[in-house]
């Protein structure tokens, strides 16, 4: 360092000390005022006022100097970069690459619900059409059934039944989307090419490790990317 | 919600006016402390543009709760760091003060502004980095140690110790008036 170092030092007395403390406060630009001793001293001490004459002419020349730009086209030449680097963000039609890159088990997901929506619908139209078709009448249709002393629970309607059944499902495929298009979500800004963890946060980064461990199947190129990043083999040269 | 966390949903919605919009809002911020932090125009250019990148594709995992304007200025950091750590060799600083107009800067102005910017050039990277977003971005202590991730008192330790090596400088090339008025040392301001 050299003889202006605002740190106390043994070879500068207490009141060159303050004169620096003070001198730092006055660049913070908080108000700043000297005290009697400050002023006496620097009366007698050359390297004070010499340190507080520099303070005042660096403040002076801040307020000329001028902020860097960047060059007139720099948003355009960034727009670019990303079109070529990251183009889902760029085109509007990304979205159909986004959800390949990313979603095939959000997919499954969907089409696994969907079937199960389509399988249970059929189910109780057909079994509702037997009823409504049989060749029993009602009345007959109520001897038929148990009799009081069994006692058990009566069966709910097959109509009610079929639609729990089927919220059931749909709120396990919604919930499994939602999750596994998070863990995507995360995946993306996660696994950004090589360096992947420099401007990673690493709440987030365990957040995605987990999650992923937990909800997506190895279904992609991306997954395996990932969980080879996250789980890498010994014989991966070092980083 | 914040005005911040309205454009980065229209960004992940898709809308690249908004991504246009986001550089615009803060390509001076990024470009000034790259420029500072390399020392190169040139470099720093092509280093922000890739900051702008990286933010883009790590959008999403920004927190809305806060703000961005630490988040991208500590990817800028990041990335001048590593260009820093990975480059071959020191370049020769460049001046880029040659590229503003002289007009813009008093004559005696200018000797002076141009001497502060031999002095920052001298000073460590994380020391000129403090240093602009203090100075010329007005940052706060606490967003500078947020973007350096840094505890408050190293941000300070790094500030003062900038400033003395810069006033000291500035005395070795004689910038200093000599010692004529009481008024001017005096420790005032308003
Ligand atoms: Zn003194």
């Amino acid at each position: 360092m050299n003889e202006f170092n605002p740190s106390p030092e043994p070879n500068l007395s207490p009141e060159c000390t303050e004169n620096a403390r003070r001198i730092q406060r006055f660049l913070d630009g908080e108000s700043n005022w000297d005290t009697p001793q400050l002023l006496q001293h620097r009366l007698t001490c050359q390297q004070c006022r010499t340190l507080l004459r520099t303070a005042k002419v660096l403040q002076a020349g801040l307020q000329n100097f001028p902020p860097p730009r960047p060059s007139p086209d720099f948003t355009n030449k960034v727009l670019a970069r990303v079109e070529q680097e990251s183009p889902r963000f760029v085109n509007t039609r990304s979205s159909s690459r986004r959800y390949s890159r990313y979603s095939w088990g959000a997919f499954a997901a969907v089409g696994m619900a969907l079937s199960l929506f389509l399988g249970w619908f059929t189910f109780n139209l057909v079994l509702t059409t037997q009823v409504k078709r049989s060749p029993i009448p009602p009345t007959q249709l109520a001897k038929l059934s148990l009799p009081q002393e069994a006692n058990t629970p009566q069966p709910k309607p097959l109509g009610e039944k079929a639609r729990e059944t089927r919220g059931l499902f749909l709120n396990v495929a919604k919930n499994r989307l939602e999750r596994t298009q998070r863990q995507a979500d995360l995946l993306a800004a996660m696994t950004p090419k090589k360096e992947g963890e420099e401007d990673a946060n690493p709440d987030t980064l365990a957040e995605a490790k987990n999650g992923m461990n937990r909800a997506i199947e190895p279904f992609t190129g991306t997954a395996r990317r990932a969980l080879e990043f996250f789980n890498p083999r010994p014989s991966a040269p070092p980083k | 919600m914040s005005e911040d966390a309205i454009l980065v949903r229209r960004i992940l919605q898709g809308d690249s006016s908004a991504m246009r919009e986001l550089v615009s809002r803060f390509q001076r911020e990024v470009y000034g402390l790259c420029v500072r932090y390399v020392g190169s125009p040139h470099d720093a250019e092509d280093i922000s543009q890739e900051v702008f990148v990286r933010v883009f594709r790590s959008l999403k995992s920004w927190d809305a709760n806060r703000p961005l304007r630490p988040w991208i200025s500590r990817i800028a950091v990041n990335r001048c760091r590593t260009w820093l750590a990975n480059r071959p060799k020191r370049p020769e600083p460049v001046d880029f003060l040659h590229e503003t107009p002289a007009r813009l800067i008093e004559d005696d102005s200018r000797e002076l502004v141009d001497e502060i910017q031999k002095a920052l050039d001298l000073l460590r990277p994380d020391y000129r980095g403090v240093f602009t977003m203090f100075h010329e971005q007005g940052c706060s202590y606490d967003e500078i140690a947020e973007v350096f991730d840094r505890p408050v008192g190293t941000i300070k330790t790094w500030l003062h110790r900038a400033r003395t090596e810069i006033l000291s400088y500035l005395q070795n090339r004689g910038m200093v008036p000599k010692d004529e008025s009481a008024e001017s040392n005096t420790l005032q301001t308003e």
